[in-house]
């Protein structure tokens, strides 16, 4: 299982977190988003059309795009909030990441149950800092700003790669690529997961957590 | 279906998803910067909407587009690119900088590596093609599908990208009051040079395709202080301030019953000068006009004919030796025709042609005079030939009779060889000779007479006679002593013509007795006897007339 992995990193206060997250993870996710397949045969379909919104943060001086889709919009926000309250919390220690999987699911055989294979990570690290005044707080703004942007054209950059995206299965096997629950766009399957401990390495404690979930779930 | 028609076919798909590509992403990068937020609804019924992606058309960009393309029925589009659309800043003081270019190219095939990334496009088609497992015609198909939806990504990076760059800060800001942001769609190289020092290039996608590889990037400024000078410090630094040509033609249009007489006489010599700038600009090719006269505008009486449009070589210091540029005047009189050296010597009067209204009236008044005797001299042959000219011109003046003046002077190449024709008159024009500025006693006026006993060859004896007749028939009516000296002009002008070759020869000489000239007075006097002028007396009467009237 070798997924594509980009880990961003960045720094900023608290109140800018939501945004700064959601501007890279809509920006992928607008990418990763396809028109809603209409099939009229197994093999034929009809691709639908996606829209897209202009969104302006409040914290950062910074403007993204997103697909116009109210209910994938409120599932982005509502993991990333859940996210970013645990990272500024009081148990925090201001330090987490959040990462936004693509994966594919793969039947087997009927005792085990489905499998997810991820093939595209998109991570990101946070640290948070307090600002002591507005001045340093209105340069920050602008920091983050210049900072999303670098991060926006090297995501852009890469989905104009070649690189392996799950190739478009028949009708019936759509939703082991595809998440089909969006009423008006079809974006592959993706989940979030995050992690807020301090540690230097959350990463591999938390797969190995998620490893031993897993053989339970099972 | 064969092979080749299967790709001909598939070349043909590619084409038309190019063309749409283009046609949409002007449509992104413009909308973008109207300034406002833009949201597009999905539609998941399967719209007809290019590459997925909902993107209104505005039919204003649509059509920029398609007129910059301008592409013909059986033309590709593959032939018309690099399209490039760039959006530029301008203040409502009429600053103007370029922000950004973005641009979409189409490189040769033989200049893609497509090993790697074809190879994984090729797999993902006949993987598609599986999926689907119809036979082989849908397999281009599922081709041109892949690069179909790669478009459709390109297409939203793009979306995603006209929103970081900082122009779109700048369109979202923009206001009347203080400045707008404006669109120019264009096949050509983009444009960076326009973007300042340290512009950045960000390439948005590459796709590589059979016709080429697909290139779509962007390059924007980074440096965003709008100083007022740069803009002027860019232009003078090229030469580029552009001087309307018909600069003085307004003044000299608006003629009213009172000053008519003086103005068409102005509105003749400012053709006259005119011509001998469109001859000149022909013969160098890449003489461009430079308004510094704006702020000097013609005072009420002046004598427009004294004005003159400024070439960069006005600008050109004179060097050693110091009055070389009286000379310059008379070398491109010899390469172009003999309007310019009027040109030349009225490059003095810009200055005191303001003051010098006395002196105007009363040249108008002689030419006017002048006028009469001169237009019995007139061929009709001449006067045709200069219609021609200003046909050429596309000169809107309606022209007073008195335009007919000057059509010796444009004539006169044809009066070159030696023949005994009646000569044309110049009067006018020599007129033109005089330094508004000299005064009898000034040096300057030494040097103009001299310039002008150099420049005009003796006249012809034959000329003689017939110039007595005119003089005689001017006096008359001449109050001033001007009539020897304007009966004296033809002849000598036409004779400098006549003799042209002979003093190109001897212009090398001239530079360096001019400069020996400037120290030494005797060597003046020896120059001018050097030159043997036979009829210096007459030149001499004719110079001194002529600075009467200046004065």
């Amino acid at each position: 299982m070798n997924a594509r992995s980009q880990v961003f990193d960045l720094t900023m206060e608290g109140l800018q977190v939501d945004e700064a997250v959601t501007t890279i993870f809509q920006t992928v996710l607008f990418h990763r988003c396809l028109g809603k397949f209409m099939y009229t045969g197994d093999a034929q379909y009809s691709i639908g059309t996606v829209g897209y919104t202009d969104v302006d943060c409040n914290f950062i001086d910074f403007t993204y795009v997103c697909c116009t889709s109210d209910s994938l919009t409120h599932k982005v926000k509502r993991a990333i909030n859940l996210f970013s309250e645990k990272l500024r919390s009081n148990e925090s220690c201001g330090s987490g990441q959040i990462s936004l999987e693509f994966f594919q699911k793969k039947k087997n055989r009927w005792p085990f149950s489905q499998e997810s294979i991820p093939w595209e990570v998109w991570t990101v690290h946070l640290d948070l800092i307090k600002h002591e005044n507005e001045d340093e707080r209105q340069l920050c703004r602008e920091n983050v700003s210049d900072l999303l942007t670098e991060k926006v054209i090297y995501i852009t950059e890469l989905m104009n790669r070649h690189d392996y995206v799950p190739k478009t299965p028949s009708q019936s096997e759509l939703d082991l690529i595809f998440d089909t629950s969006f009423p008006d766009v079809q974006p592959y399957l993706f989940k979030f997961d995050y992690s807020t401990s301090g540690s230097a390495a959350p990463s591999m404690g938390n797969a190995m957590k998620k490893i031993i979930k897993e053989t339970l779930a099972m | 279906m064969s092979a080749a028609q299967r790709l001909n076919a598939a070349e043909k798909d590619l084409e038309k998803f190019i063309k749409f590509l283009a046609l949409k992403s002007t449509q992104v990068v413009v909308q973008s910067r109207l300034g406002e937020k833009i949201q597009t609804q999905c539609n998941p019924l399967a719209g007809n909407d290019w590459f997925n992606i909902v993107v209104q058309d505005h039919p204003e960009v649509m059509e920029e587009t398609k007129r910059a393309l301008a592409l013909k029925p059986s033309e590709s589009i593959l032939q018309r690119l690099p399209l490039c659309v760039e959006i530029s800043l301008k203040t409502t003081e009429g600053d103007q900088m370029v922000l950004e270019v973005w641009s979409l190219d189409l490189l040769q095939p033989a200049a893609n590596g497509t090993t790697a990334n074809g190879g994984a496009t090729n797999a993902r088609d006949d993987s598609k093609a599986d999926i689907n497992g119809i036979n082989g015609e849908s397999q281009t198909l599922k081709a041109s599908h892949a690069i179909y939806s790669r478009m459709g990504i390109m297409l939203k990076s793009l979306i995603s990208l006209t929103r970081t760059t900082p122009a779109y800060k700048l369109s979202r800001r923009q206001c009347p009051e203080s400045y707008g942001i404006f669109y120019r769609i264009y096949v050509d190289r983009p444009k960076v040079h326009t973007l300042g020092e340290g512009h950045k290039n960000v390439k948005i996608g590459q796709l590589h395709t059979i016709v080429g590889s697909l290139v779509m990037s962007v390059a924007y400024r980074t440096k965003m202080t709008i100083s007022p000078t740069t803009a002027q410090a860019h232009q003078t630094e090229n030469n580029i301030i552009m001087l309307k040509s018909d600069h003085f033609r307004p003044a000299t249009d608006a003629s009213s019953p009172n000053t008519q007489q003086m103005q068409t006489h102005a509105t003749a010599v400012a053709k006259k000068l005119g011509l001998g700038g469109l001859n000149a600009a022909l013969g160098s090719g890449e003489r461009r006009c430079i308004d510094i006269e704006k702020p000097l505008r013609p005072g009420a009486f002046t004598d427009m004919g004294k004005l003159r449009q400024y070439t960069e070589d006005d600008f050109v210091l004179p060097e050693t030796p110091p009055f070389e540029w009286l000379l310059r005047g008379r070398q491109r009189h010899e390469s172009t025709g003999s309007g310019c050296s009027v040109e030349s010597l009225n490059r003095l009067d810009n200055v005191a042609s303001v003051v010098s209204n006395n002196m105007n009236n009363n040249n108008n008044h002689t030419a006017n005079n002048f006028n009469h005797s001169q237009n019995l001299n007139n061929n009709s042959t001449g006067f045709k030939s200069f219609e021609k000219q200003q046909a050429t011109n596309g000169g809107a003046n309606s022209f007073s009779p008195i335009k007919s003046l000057l059509i010796p002077a444009t004539a006169y190449r044809h009066h070159s060889e030696p023949a005994l024709e009646p000569p044309p008159d110049d009067d006018n024009l020599l007129k033109e000779l005089h330094f508004p500025f000299a005064s009898p006693t000034s040096h300057v006026n030494d040097l103009a007479k001299f310039y002008r006993e150099c420049y005009h060859a003796p006249p012809l004896r034959g000329l003689n006679e017939l110039q007595a007749e005119i003089s005689s028939s001017s006096s008359s009516t001449t109050p001033a002593s001007s009539s020897s000296v304007a009966a004296c002009g033809p002849t000598a002008a036409a004779a400098a013509v006549a003799t042209s070759a002979a003093d190109a020869s001897a212009l090398d000489d001239l530079s360096r007795q001019l400069e020996q000239f400037e120290t030494s007075l005797e060597d003046y006097d020896k120059l001018v006897s050097q030159f043997g002028l036979t009829g210096s007396s007459s030149s001499g009467s004719r110079s001194s007339g002529g600075l009467q009237m200046s004065n």
